[in-house]
């Protein structure tokens, strides 16, 4: 029984349908990653999850419950916490304002030190204002914020945006560090080989429809990831290892 | 035809009026209704066309009444030397109010003309040497003719017949192609900016036009009611005249005659609760916001309201239809989405691209140009050249860069460093109304088409771009476009397949066809280089292998395409050269296939391997 | 004093990027409860504040659900009308139901001038600007140093995070609504005694109080508080020197002035045009 099951998912953006009977499922205690290039769908995804978008049909449900079409303050309660593209801190207020407003959902402030520890580096600036970060510690409280609300699955939008290299294996052990609590990620990034370095499992998504899933080892030699990025003919003769999902 | 037979009737009803009763009061009603015709009618072209809320129509009013009163006091004028004289007046502070605080927008530009409101009613109380302070202007001297003065049932014929001028005149503007215009830079400032129209010397033109017309009802109020005081122009005044512009119908005809009826005569009828006078305007103006939208004469118009030349029945003389050969042959094609061979000719060529580009020449340069948000760098020394009649593309990752590129070639934004050349001039700060004027077209991610108005209105549009014709003739119903102007719109039509849909308000095109229609109004304005913005987001493979072949016939035709594109599909299939950026800067450039087995390209978009 | 009235345009704008342009009624809905219940019917002057407040705060809330919801996605300014009919229809209300005239409200510190620096002075008049001082600092305060003014400001810098984080957003609008119209009650209350209570005295001091926010910037309740005193202070001289309909005509040349040159006013930040 799956943590968050998702199920024939359909989204629209005005009249233009983003995403089309989507399924995807992230069990308790996984890594799970959607790639795919831009304008894909990725975003879009997250935010319904989140409750920021309602879908036009299909299903989504937690630990059993179902979720659609909830807004983004309910769904918060119900233990899933976004941490969006671009980070969205609230820059005018300091790094602990930023944390304590996390916790909104349920008012309760006793993870504080429990997440200051796992993010050591925002411990030391917690009452600098949030604006002041470097875009690695934006990302690190970003993600620190959502761990406030007490998620029970983590979605994280593209942390690597705007991230030196160095930074984003930061982030990604930030990440498998979170997993080791027992908090599920779902984590979209376009960067896909990094993304398959950390996941367990993950999904390809392609202009609103999934084109792959499986282990995450084995997507990383499947030659349907790099056509979905850069066109057929990209793809170079990557052999057919035994792992590879056969073109849907 | 209804529609004539319904306005002779009320033309008939209202000229009779002074010969039903000679009751003076029901005459003074019937002409203040007849004065805020011409008020709101004005208000009407800058509100419900223009989409520009004004609260401060009682301070232009009061302008207009004031120099007529002392036009016919001080210098002796009679009404007809001063109802010009009060227009012209009004509609000079009106264009100096409109081109200090028209560069603003929405809820800002509300807010001057309230200032603006407040200002004049308080100098009306003040400056007692010119206006003679609260106690006003007495002693108008009645209205005069060939000599002899104007008893009151003439005077009401001359009320009408102005009442009935201002409606002919905002009907005729409507359908003339400033009055499309306007609807356009209402509708989406940004696309008619693509398109080389300035919203801002369009607004500022509605503005004076309302201005000239609330001077006129002034000076007609001034000479009615034979004294002036300050108290008839305060800001409940300008709101009243909101008032029966929005319940009456923004933007429709007949809304003004509707609402001023109306809204004269309600108080009239609730004789006995006049204290609640207040409260019914404020809850009719509450009601007119929450269900009548379009005001009671668009609750009734169920029909489309179209504006521009399109709509007239029968169009001005001057617009070509549709020639059935080739428009039968448009509509066939058009049907499915992609267009096969025609008889006889082939598919419809884009409207005159310049003289075909015999010579590989540049069009599209840009040299070291950089760019930052805040701190960030969002392009770092980018250079690129895009030749003559070829598809180049931009490709890149998410934040790469693509779009800001875009804005800063189409003039949106303006580049920090570096140069832009288009077409060998230096266009880099340069707005985005010269350079479209200069030869170049855009498309938006998200399609910016101008709903109220229909297919062929749209492209008209942009076959027109700045070119409006006199204000004059648009007043007097001769405002429609140049034969050429709609011919390059039809052509423009056929050549991406819709000409079929040219009578179809735009906001009932399906998802596909909305596309096609912003590219079809960006070739009809005569550019050189169209700069495309992910025109293949969101149409499904059909419509994608369309859009490749609309491509190659641009393309073959003359015309320069720079294509923002994530649809990797088509940018390879039809691009002569492909850029790739990532994170604002340039990493690969050639041709697709180079491009495709490029390792640096790989790493950028996957994320390198460990 | 317009800086208090103003600070409520500049919450509400702050947070949902629309004003109550009713404020001005609602200092008059403040005053007049206020009197109603005081002067008229005796009750002790706390009481008769508080419920005043109360009732303004309650105004607020129907402003915000009936006025201004339903047309928060709108794009178009149609608050601003609906605003605007909301005010005139409380105004005239009032006006039924309490008599066209103005009527005295006593209060012991306006009753004996003081002299300071020469000039005399109410205590009452004093009282205005100490009590706008410390109300603009509690703003202030509330904003920074709460948890709940916290959110608020979240649900202003960005209201989707904000939403995301798991704060009810269209509850915080309607906060900052009914907050901002308590602001303008205490104006109200202030007031009273000076001016003489009427249906009709809200209407300018809401429109001057815009000018206000204007000036300072929609954006900044520092630059709110600075232009407050300085309009204060500017209409004080123009009065005194060249005639009190002047101050009306300068004070709102001024707006136009700020609103052609920096519509952002003294203390705000230049948006960005998204394209």
């Amino acid at each position: 029984m799956s943590l968050l099951e998702v199920q024939n998912l359909a989204v629209s953006h005005g009249e233009i349908e983003v995403l089309h009977d989507l399924s995807l499922t992230v069990g308790e205690g996984e890594i799970v990653t959607v790639i795919g290039p831009n304008g894909s769908g990725k975003t879009t995804l997250l935010r319904t999850l989140a409750g920021v978008l309602r879908p036009r049909r299909g299903t989504i449900t937690l630990g059993g419950r179902a979720l659609g079409g909830e807004p983004a303050w309910r769904v918060v309660r119900h233990g899933i916490a976004l941490v969006p593209e671009g980070r969205r801190i609230f820059a005018d207020q300091t790094v602990r304002a930023n944390l304590e407003l996390g916790a909104a959902a349920h008012g309760r402030l006793d993870d504080l030190p429990a997440v200051l520890a796992r993010f050591p580096v925002l411990r030391e600036r917690l009452d600098h204002a949030a604006g002041a970060l470097s875009g690695g510690q934006q990302q690190m409280l970003a993600i620190a914020r959502g761990l406030m609300a007490r998620p029970r699955l983590l979605l994280l939008d593209e942390p690597s945006l705007g991230l030196a290299p160095r930074l984003v294996r930061e982030t990604f052990e930030a990440v498998r560090r979170i997993r080791a609590e027992g908090v599920s990620v779902l984590l979209v990034e376009q960067l896909a080989t990094l993304a398959l370095e950390v996941a367990d499992r993950g999904y390809v998504l392609d202009r609103g429809r999934m084109v792959a899933e499986g282990d995450a080892r084995d997507l990383a030699s499947n030659p349907r990831v790099v056509s979905a990025y850069l066109g057929q003919r990209a793809a170079p003769g990557v052999s057919s290892g035994p792992g590879c999902q056969p073109a849907p | 035809m209804r529609a004539l037979v319904a306005w002779a009737a009320i033309a008939l009803a209202a000229a009779a009026v002074p010969l039903l009763t000679a009751n003076t009061y029901y005459l003074y009603l019937a002409m203040t209704i007849g004065i805020f015709v011409v008020v709101c009618a004005g208000l009407n072209v800058l509100a419900g066309l223009a989409g520009q809320i004004s609260l401060g129509h009682a301070g232009l009013y009061a302008i207009g009444a004031y120099t007529a009163a002392l036009g016919a006091t001080r210098l002796g004028l009679g009404v007809w030397t001063a109802l010009p004289l009060a227009v012209a007046v009004t509609a000079a502070v009106g264009a100096g109010v409109a081109l200090a605080a028209l560069r603003l927008s929405g809820p800002y530009l509300a807010m001057v003309t309230i200032a603006f409101g407040i200002i004049v009613e308080s100098g009306l109380v003040e400056w007692v040497a010119l206006t003679g302070g609260p106690g006003g202007i007495f002693d108008i001297p009645k209205p005069r003719l060939l000599g002899a003065p104007l008893p009151l049932a003439r005077y009401y014929w001359l009320v009408a017949a102005a009442a009935a001028l201002a409606l002919l005149l905002t009907r005729a503007l409507a359908r003339s192609a400033w009055g499309r215009a306007l609807v356009a830079v209402k509708t989406s400032e940004l696309a008619a900016e693509s398109l080389g129209l300035s919203a801002y010397r369009v607004r500022t033109t509605a503005f004076t036009l309302s201005a000239a017309f609330a001077g006129a009802g002034g000076a007609l109020f001034a000479f009615l009611n034979g004294y002036l005081s300050p108290d008839s122009f305060t800001l409940q005044t300008s709101i009243l005249f909101l008032l029966i512009v929005l319940f009456g119908g923004l933007g429709t005809i007949a809304g003004p005659l509707v609402g001023a009826t109306a809204l004269v005569l309600l108080p009239e009828l609730i004789r006995g609760f006049v204290e609640y006078r207040l409260i019914l305007y404020g809850s009719l103006l509450l009601l007119s916001v929450y269900f009548l939208p379009r005001g009671v004469v668009g609750a009734f118009d169920r029909t489309r309201r179209h504006v521009g030349p399109a709509a007239a029945s029968g169009g001005p003389e001057g617009r070509p239809g549709p020639r059935p050969g080739r428009g039968a042959a448009a509509g066939a094609a058009a049907t499915e989405g992609s267009p096969g061979p025609r008889p006889g000719r082939g598919p419809g060529p884009p409207p005159a691209a310049a003289a075909p580009a015999a010579h590989p020449s540049v069009v599209l340069e840009l040299r070291k140009v950089t760019k930052s948000f805040g701190g960030v760098r969002a392009l770092d020394g980018v250079s690129l050249s895009v030749r003559a009649g070829t598809i180049h593309s931009l490709i890149g990752p998410n934040g790469a860069g693509k779009t800001t590129v875009v804005n800063l070639v189409s003039g949106f934004d303006r580049a920090d460093a570096g140069t832009i050349e288009l077409l060998g001039e230096a266009v880099r700060g340069r707005s985005a109304v010269a350079i479209a004027r200069r030869g170049l077209a855009r498309t938006f991610q998200t399609p910016q088409l101008f709903d109220e108005l229909s297919v062929l209105d749209n492209v008209l549009v942009g076959a027109a771009g700045p070119r409006l014709g006199w204000l004059a003739a648009a007043l007097a119903g001769a405002g429609g476009d140049p034969p050429a102007v709609g011919a390059r719109a039809i052509e423009a039509l056929e050549a991406v397949g819709l000409a079929s849909f040219s009578e179809t308000p735009a906001a009932d095109l399906p998802f596909g066809h909305r596309r096609r229609l912003e590219i079809a109004r960006a070739l009809a304005a005569r550019a050189r280089v169209l700069l495309l913005d992910e025109p293949a987001a969101g149409l499904a493979p059909a419509e994608v292998e369309a859009l490749d072949a609309l491509l190659s016939r641009l393309r073959a035709g003359g015309l320069t395409v720079v294509l923002i594109e994530h649809h990797v599909e088509l940018v390879m299939a039809i691009s002569d050269r492909v850029t790739v950026l990532d994170e604002g800067r340039v990493i690969a450039d050639g041709a697709p296939s180079t491009v495709q087995s490029d390792p640096a390209v790989l790493a950028a978009y996957l994320g390198a391997p460990a | 004093m317009y800086g208090l009235v103003a600070l409520g345009y500049h919450m509400t704008w702050a947070t949902s990027r629309t004003m109550n342009f009713s404020q001005g009624h609602v200092v008059m809905v403040g005053a007049v409860v206020a009197y109603g219940l005081h002067v008229a019917a005796g009750w002790p002057l706390a009481l008769a504040a508080a419920v005043a407040l109360a009732a303004c705060g309650v105004f607020g809330l129907l402003v915000e659900r009936i006025a201004v919801r339903p047309f928060f996605r709108a794009g178009s300014p149609v608050w601003l009308l609906s605003t605007i009919a909301l005010g005139i229809i409380v105004e005239n209300a009032v006006m039924l139901a309490f008599g066209k005239d103005a009527r005295a409200f006593p209060s012991s510190l306006a009753l004996k001038p003081v002299f300071v620096l020469g000039a005399g002075v109410y205590p009452q008049e004093l009282l205005l600007p100490a009590v706008g001082l410390l109300l603009m600092g509690g703003t202030q305060l509330f904003y920074h140093r709460t948890s709940y003014g916290r959110r608020l400001k979240a649900v202003a810098w960005d209201s989707e995070a904000a939403g995301l984080m798991g704060i009810h957003v269209p509850r915080a609008v309607a906060v900052s609504y009914a907050l901002s119209s308590g602001l303008a009650g205490v104006a109200g209350l202030l007031l009273a005694p000076l001016l003489n209570v009427s249906p009709t005295m809200g209407t300018l001091i809401g429109l001057k109080a815009f000018a206000v926010a204007i000036i300072g910037g929609l954006t900044s309740a520092a630059g709110i508080v600075v232009a407050g005193f300085l309009y204060g202070l500017v209409e004080a001289l123009v009065a005194g020197y060249l005639s009190t309909g002047a101050r009306e005509i300068v004070g709102f040349a001024v707006v136009i002035a700020m609103l052609v040159v920096r519509p952002w006013g003294l203390g705000g930040a230049r948006p960005a045009r998204r394209v």
